[in-house]
This record gives structure tokens, sequence and C-alpha cells, in this order.
């Protein structure tokens, strides 16, 4: 099992994940935009092994630790967008930035696990 | 839950895995939240603040989804759109009343169907 950073200004989203996970046996840790995300992946340094992040967000928006992570952190953590967003040119930027899948809410719970463990077996 | 309930818990309780009290956690935070996030989608309209109006409505419909409301999520969409495009604003507050009194409606009954203590 992995610790998976989940990171999502909606409560209800990211206790739904959350939870999701649990059940799956990963240990999570919550962050409710970019910038609680990026403190939490300097103090966890090492013990994340996979992210999973909704892309509008206040203050760090999703793209924007996408960017930190692979630019300034040069982290190769897996990086699951989870987002509304569903636009082409959207999806393209966050690959491009270093995304590793893209999925978009609403999710299947069954499909977010299948590339959960896809993304953790690559790592 | 009867066939005319305007909500439909299908899609929480399979992310949930069927854990009630998850599920319940869920309902009441929603009957209790839903409100500021109307009041917000009003505000916006009266002030014709279009950007900030598709920034809440796009967060809601989330929770519009978990809950089932998918009326409510259907017309979440459309105004996406027009206020994305700027087109046909002038439907924007009959669908943010539309909304309302669907989300409204929803709380009553999920307050009735699942009481929590407020």
């Amino acid at each position: 099992m992995a610790t998976i950073l989940i990171c999502d200004d909606d409560f209800m989203m990211l206790r739904t994940i959350e939870h999701r996970l649990k059940i799956e046996g990963h240990e999570v840790l919550l962050s409710k935009d970019g910038q609680e995300a990026s403190r939490l992946l300097q103090a966890q340094s090492g013990r994340v092994n996979l992210i999973i992040t909704d892309l509008l967000m206040p203050f760090m928006s999703g793209l924007e630790l996408i960017n930190l992570i692979r630019v300034q952190y040069q982290l190769p953590i897996p990086i699951i967008v989870l987002s509304k967003v569903g636009n082409e040119d959207t999806i393209l930027q966050a690959f491009e930035l270093g995304a590793d899948d893209y999925l978009t809410k609403p999710f299947s719970p069954n499909e977010l696990s299948i590339r959960v463990k896809k993304q953790l077996i690559r790592r | 839950m009867d066939q005319k309930a305007p909500y439909d818990l299908q899609y929480l309780n399979e992310l949930s895995a069927g854990d009630h009290s998850f599920v319940l956690e869920m309902i009441k935070h929603f009957c209790s939240n839903a409100g500021d996030s109307l009041d917000r989608m009003n505000d916006l309209t009266t002030k014709q603040d279009w950007g900030s109006l598709r920034e809440v409505v796009h967060k809601f419909a989330s929770n519009l989804n978990l809950i089932g409301l998918h009326e409510a999520a259907a017309t979440s969409v459309r105004l996406e759109y027009i206020t994305e495009n700027r087109e046909g604003l002038d439907q924007v507050p009959d669908l943010v009343a539309g909304i309302r009194a669907s989300v409204e409606m929803a709380v009553v009954k999920l307050s009735e169907d699942y009481p929590f203590e407020k």
C-alpha cells in the first residue's frame, strides 16, 4: 500500500476520495489547495508515493502545483489529475507540465482504483 | 428512498462502498453548507460577476453529482457554459433559481429521511 496526497478545495470531494483510498488500504494526506500540498510535500519528503490533484483551486492551481513539483522540486512522483475540467486544451497542458494521468469528475470509483494501482506499479 | 425522492445516493453509496456512516456525514455536510453556495450564486448573479459565478457553480456541481441531484447538475453544466462564453446571460437568473429550488427541495427531503443533529 502507498501514501497518497490528495489536493482538492472541495470538502466533500476531498473526503470522498480519501474514504475510497483508505478502504483500499492506502495512507492518505489531505490538502485543500496547491500551497498546502506543496508544504506537505516538503514536510513529508520521500514519503508520498502518488499525488491526486484537482485543477481549479485558490492560491495555487493544480497546473501550478504540477509545474512546481516537476520543475522546482524535480520530483518524479506520479500525478493523477482529477478535475471537472474536461476540455482538450487543459488536459494537454496538464500532460505537458508532467501529469501522468487525467480523470474527469464525476469519476468512476473503480476506474480511479485501477488508475491509482497502475501509477503505483510504475513508480 | 421512494421513486420521487429529489436526490439519488447511488453514486455516493458506490463511492463509499456502502459505508452508511460516511454517507450520513456527506449528507449532513451538504445540508449544512449548500445554502452558502446558493447565496453566493444569487449574490454573484445580482452583481453580474459571471467569472466568479462560474467558479462557484463549477465547485458546487461536484457536490450536486455526489448527492445525485441530476437535474440541478445538468443545469449547472448549462450555467457554466453560459457564464464562460457570455452567451444567453439573460437565462442566468432563471437557471440559478432552478438550482436553488432543486437543492432546497432535496435538503428538506434529506433532512426528513436522514435526521441529524444541527
